[in-house]
Parts: C-alpha cells; sequence; structure tokens
C-alpha cells in the first residue's frame, strides 16, 4: 500500500548551518541527553525566538489592513441596516 | 482658537487640519442638548482611548463639526502604525465605540494611503450639503487633537 501523500509545503528543509565545533559537540550531546534530534532543538529554539521578538513588521501591516477592511464593512453593513430599522419603527 | 464656520457651515481651509487643543475646544458646537451629550460622549471616548491605548493624537471630523441640525455621532479618525500596534495589539480598537461612546471611528493606516483614507473624507462635505447650493469641488476643514 503507498504512503499517503503529505503536504510537501510542510515537509522540513534542509539547511547548512555554521556552528563552532566546540559548541555544537555539547549542544549534540545535550540534545542526545534530552532525547531530541539538533535539529528538533534549532526548530524549538528558532520558534520561541520568534515568538519573543513577535511578528514582522509586513505581518503588522496585513494584520492592520484586514482589521481596517473588517471594521470599514462592519461599519457599512451597520448603517445600511439603520434605515430599514427606522423605516420599520416608522410602520 | 478655532475660526468660525463658513457661510456653508463648516471649517473654513487653508488650512486643511486646524490643530487644537482638546481644552481649547468651544465645546459642543451649540448649544442644543443633543449635542452636548454628544460632546459629552465624545470626552467620555478621549478618556477611555488614554487609559487603554497608546494613540497620542486624533483628527475630529462629521456634521457635528458643521452646522447641521440632525447630529447623531461623532466622527473620529485614528491612524494605526506599525509602532502603534506593536504597543497595544489590535483588540483593543474593536470597542464598540459607536454604541457605547455614539463615536465613529474611522481607521486609517499611513502604509496604505489609498485605501479607506479618512483624511480625503473628512475634508469632503456630505453629498446632500452639496445639495446645498455648496460649490461642488468645496473643501472643508477638520480638526486635529493631541491628546
Amino acid at each position: 500500500m503507498p504512503r499517503p501523500r503529505t503536504n510537501p509545503d510542510k515537509h522540513r528543509k534542509n539547511v547548512a548551518l555554521t556552528i563552532e565545533p566546540d559548541l555544537l559537540m555539547r549542544c549534540r550531546a545535550l540534545a542526545a541527553q534530552k532525547g531530541r534530534s539538533l535539529s528538533q532543538l534549532v526548530d524549538q529554539l528558532l520558534r520561541e525566538w520568534m515568538q519573543k521578538v513577535g511578528a514582522s513588521d509586513s505581518e503588522i501591516e496585513h494584520a492592520i489592513s484586514e482589521f481596517i477592511d473588517g471594521h470599514e464593512k462592519r461599519m457599512t453593513t451597520k448603517e445600511t441596516r439603520k434605515p430599514a430599522k427606522a423605516a420599520k419603527a416608522n410602520r | 482658537m478655532l475660526p468660525t464656520l463658513t457661510e456653508h457651515g463648516f471649517l473654513p481651509v487653508p488650512p486643511v487640519v486646524h490643530v487644537v487643543a482638546l481644552d481649547e475646544l468651544p465645546g459642543c458646537f451649540g448649544a442644543k442638548p443633543a449635542r452636548r451629550e454628544l460632546w459629552q460622549s465624545f470626552l467620555d471616548f478621549v478618556e477611555w482611548l488614554k487609559a487603554n491605548t497608546p494613540v497620542s493624537e486624533i483628527y475630529l471630523d462629521g456634521r457635528f463639526l458643521s452646522a447641521a441640525d440632525d447630529v447623531s455621532h461623532v466622527e473620529v479618525g485614528i491612524e494605526l502604525s506599525v509602532d502603534l500596534v506593536k504597543k497595544c495589539g489590535l483588540d483593543v480598537f474593536k470597542v464598540p465605540a459607536l454604541e457605547e461612546f455614539s463615536v465613529r471611528v474611522r481607521y486609517f493606516a499611513p502604509f496604505r494611503p489609498a485605501k479607506h483614507n479618512f483624511h480625503d473624507e473628512f475634508q469632503t462635505p456630505d453629498p446632500e450639503i452639496r445639495l446645498r447650493e455648496a460649490p461642488p469641488n468645496l473643501c472643508k476643514g477638520y480638526i486635529h487633537i493631541r491628546l
């Protein structure tokens, strides 16, 4: 039975890192102690760093843009509903 | 100090943006109780902004700033910059300002000037006002307040 296909965009990528030999040896040893690979360790550290540093400016710009579009849409909906409500009240 | 309204009932231009301190504003732009209530609601909104956000400047516009009789809310423009949002996030701006403070908030992002730019809208009178023999290209002023 063939293996189910996975999303290629989610496959882990190979990257070349250059690390001081001494640090690399200690990291490998510590990662092994914790039952993790060096890749998993780097992955976790990068995620923690991203959380700490926060979203990039372009991500924030995108979020602001979406927020304003949504806000304007909600306000326009409210304003177009108002006359209908008023007409109902006048009946 | 704000100049008096023009013959069409708007703030004169130039300047398009009148920089005024909050305590220098003539208050309710009219003595009618409804306008006084709106002004008080607007002041409550300003207090809320000061207490909950790092917003340091706002723009004020709408029929409230004109000689119009039927005024239901105050229009406030707020610029959402990346730096501002980094400080307080976006969720705080989801406040239902119209329902709670009778303030219709217009947000503008300086990095996308062409979309929903309240600075353009605030210079343009309501279409129905143009019917009152005002010139079609009439430009009006609005107010900048540093909180």
